[in-house]
Protein backbone atom coordinates (compact mmCIF):
# COMPACT_ATOMS: atom_id res chain seq x y z
CA UNK A 1 0.00 0.00 0.00
CA UNK A 2 2.65 2.61 0.75
CA UNK A 3 4.72 1.62 -2.56
CA UNK A 4 1.41 3.03 -4.51
CA UNK A 5 0.70 5.85 -2.13
CA UNK A 6 4.66 6.82 -2.54
CA UNK A 7 4.31 7.16 -6.76
CA UNK A 8 1.11 10.02 -6.52
CA UNK A 9 2.01 13.51 -6.18
CA UNK A 10 2.26 15.32 -3.18
CA UNK A 11 -1.09 17.50 -2.24
CA UNK A 12 -0.62 21.18 -2.03
CA UNK A 13 -1.17 23.22 0.76
CA UNK A 14 -3.30 26.35 0.68
CA UNK A 15 -5.68 28.33 2.03
CA UNK A 16 -9.40 29.64 1.97
CA UNK A 17 -9.33 33.23 1.37
CA UNK A 18 -11.65 35.93 3.22
CA UNK A 19 -11.94 38.71 1.00
CA UNK A 20 -11.25 41.87 3.38
CA UNK A 21 -8.20 43.95 3.79
CA UNK A 22 -7.45 43.21 6.97
CA UNK A 23 -7.15 38.82 5.62
CA UNK A 24 -5.66 39.80 2.63
CA UNK A 25 -2.70 41.81 4.39
CA UNK A 26 -2.07 38.92 7.10
CA UNK A 27 -1.54 36.68 3.50
CA UNK A 28 0.81 38.80 2.11
CA UNK A 29 4.12 37.71 3.86
CA UNK A 30 2.60 33.90 4.41
CA UNK A 31 2.67 33.96 -0.29
CA UNK A 32 6.10 35.83 -0.18
CA UNK A 33 7.51 33.16 2.03
CA UNK A 34 5.82 29.98 0.32
CA UNK A 35 3.68 28.50 2.66
CA UNK A 36 0.53 28.42 0.58
CA UNK A 37 1.01 26.91 -2.79
CA UNK A 38 -3.11 27.41 -4.08
CA UNK A 39 -5.99 29.25 -2.49
CA UNK A 40 -9.92 28.47 -2.78
CA UNK A 41 -12.25 31.03 -3.81
CA UNK A 42 -15.51 31.29 -2.58
CA UNK A 43 -16.73 32.39 -5.87
CA UNK A 44 -20.00 33.96 -4.32
CA UNK A 45 -17.89 36.51 -2.82
CA UNK A 46 -17.27 38.06 -6.18
CA UNK A 47 -20.73 37.85 -7.23
CA UNK A 48 -20.86 41.30 -5.88
CA UNK A 49 -17.27 42.70 -5.79
CA UNK A 50 -14.14 41.61 -7.47
CA UNK A 51 -12.36 40.52 -4.83
CA UNK A 52 -8.68 40.30 -5.12
CA UNK A 53 -8.12 40.10 -8.85
CA UNK A 54 -3.88 39.78 -9.12
CA UNK A 55 -3.43 37.47 -6.81
CA UNK A 56 -6.85 35.03 -8.36
CA UNK A 57 -5.75 35.65 -11.55
CA UNK A 58 -1.90 34.49 -10.98
CA UNK A 59 -3.45 31.10 -9.19
CA UNK A 60 -5.45 30.48 -12.04
CA UNK A 61 -3.43 30.79 -14.88
CA UNK A 62 -0.84 28.46 -12.62
CA UNK A 63 -3.60 26.05 -12.30
CA UNK A 64 -3.92 26.61 -8.41
CA UNK A 65 -7.37 28.37 -7.94
CA UNK A 66 -9.85 26.11 -6.52
CA UNK A 67 -13.26 27.20 -6.30
CA UNK A 68 -16.11 27.12 -3.77
CA UNK A 69 -19.52 27.77 -3.34
CA UNK A 70 -22.06 28.76 -0.60
CA UNK A 71 -25.20 29.51 -2.07
CA UNK A 72 -26.60 27.00 -4.70
CA UNK A 73 -28.45 24.78 -2.29
CA UNK A 74 -27.94 21.64 -4.20
CA UNK A 75 -30.90 20.12 -2.34
CA UNK A 76 -33.28 22.80 -2.55
CA UNK A 77 -36.18 20.80 -3.39
CA UNK A 78 -37.89 23.50 -5.62
CA UNK A 79 -36.61 25.72 -8.36
CA UNK A 80 -35.91 29.13 -7.60
CA UNK A 81 -34.89 32.54 -8.90
CA UNK A 82 -31.97 32.65 -6.43
CA UNK A 83 -30.57 29.04 -7.75
CA UNK A 84 -30.87 30.08 -11.30
CA UNK A 85 -28.81 33.54 -10.83
CA UNK A 86 -26.70 31.68 -8.31
CA UNK A 87 -26.01 29.04 -11.56
CA UNK A 88 -25.62 31.84 -14.26
CA UNK A 89 -23.15 34.10 -11.98
CA UNK A 90 -21.29 30.64 -11.33
CA UNK A 91 -21.00 30.38 -14.72
CA UNK A 92 -19.93 34.01 -15.93
CA UNK A 93 -17.36 33.45 -13.00
CA UNK A 94 -15.72 30.02 -14.32
CA UNK A 95 -16.11 31.78 -17.78
CA UNK A 96 -13.92 35.00 -16.32
CA UNK A 97 -11.56 32.66 -14.18
CA UNK A 98 -10.22 28.92 -14.33
CA UNK A 99 -10.71 27.53 -11.68
CA UNK A 100 -9.24 23.66 -11.54
CA UNK A 101 -12.02 22.50 -9.55
CA UNK A 102 -15.21 23.66 -7.69
CA UNK A 103 -16.80 22.36 -4.54
CA UNK A 104 -20.45 22.97 -3.47
CA UNK A 105 -22.06 22.30 0.11
CA UNK A 106 -24.05 19.27 1.01
CA UNK A 107 -27.68 20.63 1.86
CA UNK A 108 -30.23 22.69 1.34
CA UNK A 109 -30.17 26.33 2.47
CA UNK A 110 -32.61 27.78 1.03
CA UNK A 111 -36.56 27.10 1.35
CA UNK A 112 -39.56 30.10 0.90
CA UNK A 113 -40.13 32.11 2.18
CA UNK A 114 -36.40 31.38 3.17
CA UNK A 115 -34.32 32.87 1.21
CA UNK A 116 -30.65 31.65 2.59
CA UNK A 117 -29.81 30.27 5.51
CA UNK A 118 -27.05 27.83 7.08
CA UNK A 119 -26.95 24.51 4.96
CA UNK A 120 -28.64 21.79 6.38
CA UNK A 121 -29.11 18.33 5.90
CA UNK A 122 -31.42 16.19 4.09
CA UNK A 123 -32.56 12.45 4.53
CA UNK A 124 -31.36 9.92 2.20
CA UNK A 125 -33.96 9.02 -0.27
CA UNK A 126 -34.63 8.73 -3.69
CA UNK A 127 -36.52 11.72 -4.22
CA UNK A 128 -33.46 13.75 -2.19
CA UNK A 129 -30.63 12.22 -4.77
CA UNK A 130 -32.95 12.94 -8.12
CA UNK A 131 -32.70 16.41 -7.35
CA UNK A 132 -29.27 16.68 -5.99
CA UNK A 133 -27.85 14.88 -8.84
CA UNK A 134 -29.98 17.04 -11.04
CA UNK A 135 -28.67 20.21 -9.51
CA UNK A 136 -25.01 18.83 -9.32
CA UNK A 137 -25.17 17.86 -13.24
CA UNK A 138 -26.27 21.40 -13.89
CA UNK A 139 -23.79 23.01 -12.36
CA UNK A 140 -21.27 21.16 -14.16
CA UNK A 141 -22.59 21.54 -17.66
CA UNK A 142 -22.94 25.22 -16.58
CA UNK A 143 -19.06 25.83 -15.71
CA UNK A 144 -17.28 23.11 -17.13
CA UNK A 145 -15.57 22.49 -14.33
CA UNK A 146 -14.98 19.11 -12.34
CA UNK A 147 -17.69 19.88 -9.30
CA UNK A 148 -17.99 18.25 -6.04
CA UNK A 149 -19.48 18.66 -2.65
CA UNK A 150 -18.35 19.26 1.12
CA UNK A 151 -19.42 16.68 3.78
CA UNK A 152 -21.79 18.79 6.42
CA UNK A 153 -20.87 19.30 10.02
CA UNK A 154 -24.49 18.71 11.09
CA UNK A 155 -25.98 15.51 11.27
CA UNK A 156 -29.24 14.39 12.89
CA UNK A 157 -28.36 11.47 14.25
CA UNK A 158 -25.74 8.86 14.65
CA UNK A 159 -27.33 7.06 12.03
CA UNK A 160 -27.52 10.03 9.82
CA UNK A 161 -24.11 10.96 10.03
CA UNK A 162 -22.85 7.21 9.40
CA UNK A 163 -24.99 7.45 5.91
CA UNK A 164 -23.61 10.60 5.02
CA UNK A 165 -21.04 9.12 2.81
CA UNK A 166 -22.99 6.71 0.82
CA UNK A 167 -25.58 9.61 0.09
CA UNK A 168 -22.74 11.79 -1.42
CA UNK A 169 -21.35 9.05 -2.97
CA UNK A 170 -24.98 8.02 -4.98
CA UNK A 171 -24.93 12.24 -5.67
CA UNK A 172 -21.50 12.38 -7.15
CA UNK A 173 -21.47 9.40 -8.81
CA UNK A 174 -22.91 10.75 -12.30
CA UNK A 175 -20.94 13.81 -12.92
CA UNK A 176 -18.37 11.53 -11.60
CA UNK A 177 -17.81 13.99 -8.91
CA UNK A 178 -14.60 15.10 -6.04
CA UNK A 179 -15.63 14.64 -2.35
CA UNK A 180 -14.21 18.30 -0.49
CA UNK A 181 -13.78 15.87 2.74
CA UNK A 182 -13.80 18.41 5.73
CA UNK A 183 -11.92 17.08 8.24
CA UNK A 184 -13.00 19.42 11.05
CA UNK A 185 -16.64 18.30 10.01
CA UNK A 186 -15.76 15.08 10.35
CA UNK A 187 -14.51 15.64 14.00
CA UNK A 188 -17.68 17.07 14.66
CA UNK A 189 -19.82 14.47 14.09
CA UNK A 190 -17.25 12.21 15.50
CA UNK A 191 -17.45 14.12 18.83
CA UNK A 192 -21.01 14.49 18.88
CA UNK A 193 -22.17 10.98 17.92
CA UNK A 194 -19.38 9.40 20.07
CA UNK A 195 -18.01 7.88 16.35
CA UNK A 196 -14.47 6.25 15.53
CA UNK A 197 -12.71 4.95 12.41
CA UNK A 198 -15.94 3.95 11.09
CA UNK A 199 -16.97 7.34 10.34
CA UNK A 200 -13.72 7.76 7.97
CA UNK A 201 -14.14 4.85 6.51
CA UNK A 202 -17.85 4.94 5.43
CA UNK A 203 -17.10 8.22 3.34
CA UNK A 204 -15.85 7.44 -0.40
CA UNK A 205 -12.75 7.81 -0.13
CA UNK A 206 -11.14 7.30 -4.08
CA UNK A 207 -13.29 10.25 -4.66
CA UNK A 208 -11.70 13.11 -2.30
CA UNK A 209 -9.48 15.74 -3.78
CA UNK A 210 -9.84 18.47 -1.67
CA UNK A 211 -9.22 17.63 2.44
CA UNK A 212 -10.30 20.82 4.18
CA UNK A 213 -9.33 21.68 7.79
CA UNK A 214 -10.26 23.91 10.02
CA UNK A 215 -10.65 24.86 13.88
CA UNK A 216 -14.25 25.41 15.30
CA UNK A 217 -15.95 25.41 18.78
CA UNK A 218 -17.98 24.20 21.17
CA UNK A 219 -22.08 24.76 22.25
CA UNK A 220 -23.46 24.08 25.25
CA UNK A 221 -26.85 22.48 23.91
CA UNK A 222 -29.72 23.74 27.03
CA UNK A 223 -31.41 19.71 27.42
CA UNK A 224 -27.58 18.30 28.62
CA UNK A 225 -25.51 18.40 31.67
CA UNK A 226 -22.77 20.59 31.75
CA UNK A 227 -19.42 19.66 30.11
CA UNK A 228 -21.77 17.43 27.24
CA UNK A 229 -20.90 20.30 24.71
CA UNK A 230 -21.89 20.01 21.10
CA UNK A 231 -19.09 20.69 18.51
CA UNK A 232 -19.50 23.21 15.65
CA UNK A 233 -17.81 24.02 12.69
CA UNK A 234 -17.34 27.59 13.51
CA UNK A 235 -14.04 28.26 11.83
CA UNK A 236 -12.77 31.01 14.84
CA UNK A 237 -10.10 29.12 16.36
CA UNK A 238 -6.50 26.85 15.41
CA UNK A 239 -7.10 23.32 14.14
CA UNK A 240 -7.76 21.17 17.24
CA UNK A 241 -4.76 18.49 17.64
CA UNK A 242 -8.07 15.57 16.89
CA UNK A 243 -8.18 17.19 13.06
CA UNK A 244 -4.59 16.84 12.29
CA UNK A 245 -4.92 13.81 14.22
CA UNK A 246 -6.93 12.81 11.41
CA UNK A 247 -4.93 13.46 8.48
CA UNK A 248 -2.56 11.01 8.32
CA UNK A 249 -5.47 8.58 8.29
CA UNK A 250 -7.15 10.44 5.62
CA UNK A 251 -4.07 10.73 3.26
CA UNK A 252 -3.92 6.95 3.78
CA UNK A 253 -6.92 5.94 2.59
CA UNK A 254 -7.67 8.29 0.55
CA UNK A 255 -4.95 8.41 -2.67
CA UNK A 256 -5.96 11.02 -5.21
CA UNK A 257 -5.99 13.75 -2.51
CA UNK A 258 -4.51 17.40 -4.77
CA UNK A 259 -4.74 19.90 -2.19
CA UNK A 260 -5.23 20.24 2.07
CA UNK A 261 -7.03 23.74 2.55
CA UNK A 262 -7.42 25.51 5.99
CA UNK A 263 -10.15 27.61 6.74
CA UNK A 264 -10.25 30.03 9.23
CA UNK A 265 -12.39 33.34 9.12
CA UNK A 266 -10.44 36.72 9.11
CA UNK A 267 -12.14 38.00 12.52
CA UNK A 268 -10.05 35.62 14.32
CA UNK A 269 -6.75 36.30 13.45
CA UNK A 270 -4.77 38.86 15.27
CA UNK A 271 -1.44 38.20 13.05
CA UNK A 272 0.03 36.06 10.13
CA UNK A 273 1.49 33.78 12.71
CA UNK A 274 -2.26 32.44 13.35
CA UNK A 275 -2.45 31.02 10.38
CA UNK A 276 1.20 30.70 10.03
CA UNK A 277 1.34 28.25 12.99
CA UNK A 278 -1.43 25.64 11.10
CA UNK A 279 0.12 26.26 7.86
CA UNK A 280 4.07 24.95 9.06
CA UNK A 281 1.93 22.01 11.02
CA UNK A 282 0.23 21.04 7.67
CA UNK A 283 3.48 20.65 5.57
CA UNK A 284 5.16 19.12 8.51
CA UNK A 285 2.72 16.25 7.83
CA UNK A 286 3.18 15.84 4.79
CA UNK A 287 6.92 15.58 5.14
CA UNK A 288 6.42 13.02 7.33
CA UNK A 289 4.17 11.03 5.24
CA UNK A 290 6.81 11.47 2.32
CA UNK A 291 9.56 10.60 4.50
CA UNK A 292 7.98 7.42 5.71
CA UNK B 1 -29.89 19.71 -19.84
CA UNK B 2 -34.15 20.06 -19.29
CA UNK B 3 -35.17 23.25 -18.33
CA UNK B 4 -37.80 21.61 -16.57
CA UNK B 5 -36.36 21.35 -12.94
CA UNK B 6 -37.17 18.08 -11.29
CA UNK B 7 -39.12 19.55 -7.94
CA UNK B 8 -40.84 17.37 -5.17
CA UNK B 9 -43.81 18.63 -2.91
CA UNK B 10 -42.40 16.38 0.24
CA UNK B 11 -39.44 17.74 0.17
CA UNK B 12 -40.37 21.05 -0.11
CA UNK B 13 -42.23 21.00 2.89
CA UNK B 14 -40.21 18.78 4.45
CA UNK B 15 -37.37 21.79 4.34
CA UNK B 16 -39.86 25.25 4.63
CA UNK B 17 -41.11 23.65 7.69
CA UNK B 18 -37.48 22.85 9.30
CA UNK B 19 -36.17 26.36 8.41
CA UNK B 20 -40.18 27.56 9.73
CA UNK B 21 -39.98 25.29 12.93
CA UNK B 22 -35.81 26.23 13.43
CA UNK B 23 -36.08 29.75 13.13
CA UNK B 24 -38.94 30.16 15.78
CA UNK B 25 -36.99 27.54 18.44
CA UNK B 26 -39.51 24.75 18.25
CA UNK B 27 -38.96 21.36 18.56
CA UNK B 28 -38.33 18.40 16.16
CA UNK B 29 -41.65 16.63 17.59
CA UNK B 30 -43.10 20.04 16.58
CA UNK B 31 -42.03 20.00 13.20
CA UNK B 32 -42.71 16.56 12.33
CA UNK B 33 -46.49 17.00 13.07
CA UNK B 34 -46.90 19.56 10.60
CA UNK B 35 -45.62 17.44 7.83
CA UNK B 36 -47.83 15.30 5.51
CA UNK B 37 -45.38 12.06 4.47
CA UNK B 38 -44.80 9.86 7.28
CA UNK B 39 -41.56 8.39 6.55
CA UNK B 40 -40.25 12.14 6.26
CA UNK B 41 -42.01 12.94 10.08
CA UNK B 42 -40.59 10.06 11.40
CA UNK B 43 -36.81 11.34 9.80
CA UNK B 44 -37.41 14.45 11.33
CA UNK B 45 -38.76 13.01 14.58
CA UNK B 46 -35.60 11.05 14.99
CA UNK B 47 -33.36 14.03 14.79
CA UNK B 48 -31.22 14.37 18.15
CA UNK B 49 -32.16 17.28 20.27
CA UNK B 50 -29.00 18.60 20.69
CA UNK B 51 -28.63 18.53 17.18
CA UNK B 52 -32.04 20.27 16.24
CA UNK B 53 -31.17 22.63 18.65
CA UNK B 54 -27.89 23.82 16.94
CA UNK B 55 -29.82 23.70 13.71
CA UNK B 56 -31.88 26.04 15.88
CA UNK B 57 -29.18 28.49 16.81
CA UNK B 58 -27.71 28.22 13.04
CA UNK B 59 -31.09 29.20 11.45
CA UNK B 60 -31.17 32.07 14.16
CA UNK B 61 -27.88 33.69 13.03
CA UNK B 62 -27.85 32.92 9.45
CA UNK B 63 -31.75 32.45 7.88
CA UNK B 64 -32.88 35.49 5.92
CA UNK B 65 -36.26 35.35 4.92
CA UNK B 66 -37.36 37.07 1.49
CA UNK B 67 -38.40 40.52 2.82
CA UNK B 68 -35.43 40.74 5.36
Amino acid sequence: MRTAEASRQRPLVGLSLMPDAHFLALLRPLLERGAIEAVEWTIDFSFEEEGPAELLDFCAESDRLFGHGVGYSPLSARRSQHQERWLAAAKEATRRRRYRRLSEHFGFLRAPPFRSGPPLPMPFTKDVLRIGQDRLKRLADATGVPVGLENLALAFSREDALRHGEFLDALLEPVDGFLCLDLHNLYCQQHNFALGPELLASYPLDRVRVLHVSGGSFSQPSMTEAGQLFRRDTHDSEVPREVFALLPAALAAAPNVELIMLERLSESLESPHDLERDLEALHAILDEEEAL
Amino acid sequence: MSEDWPEDAALAELQAVMFEVLARGGSAEEAARALHDPALAAWVRSADPRAWEVAALLVAKWGRREED
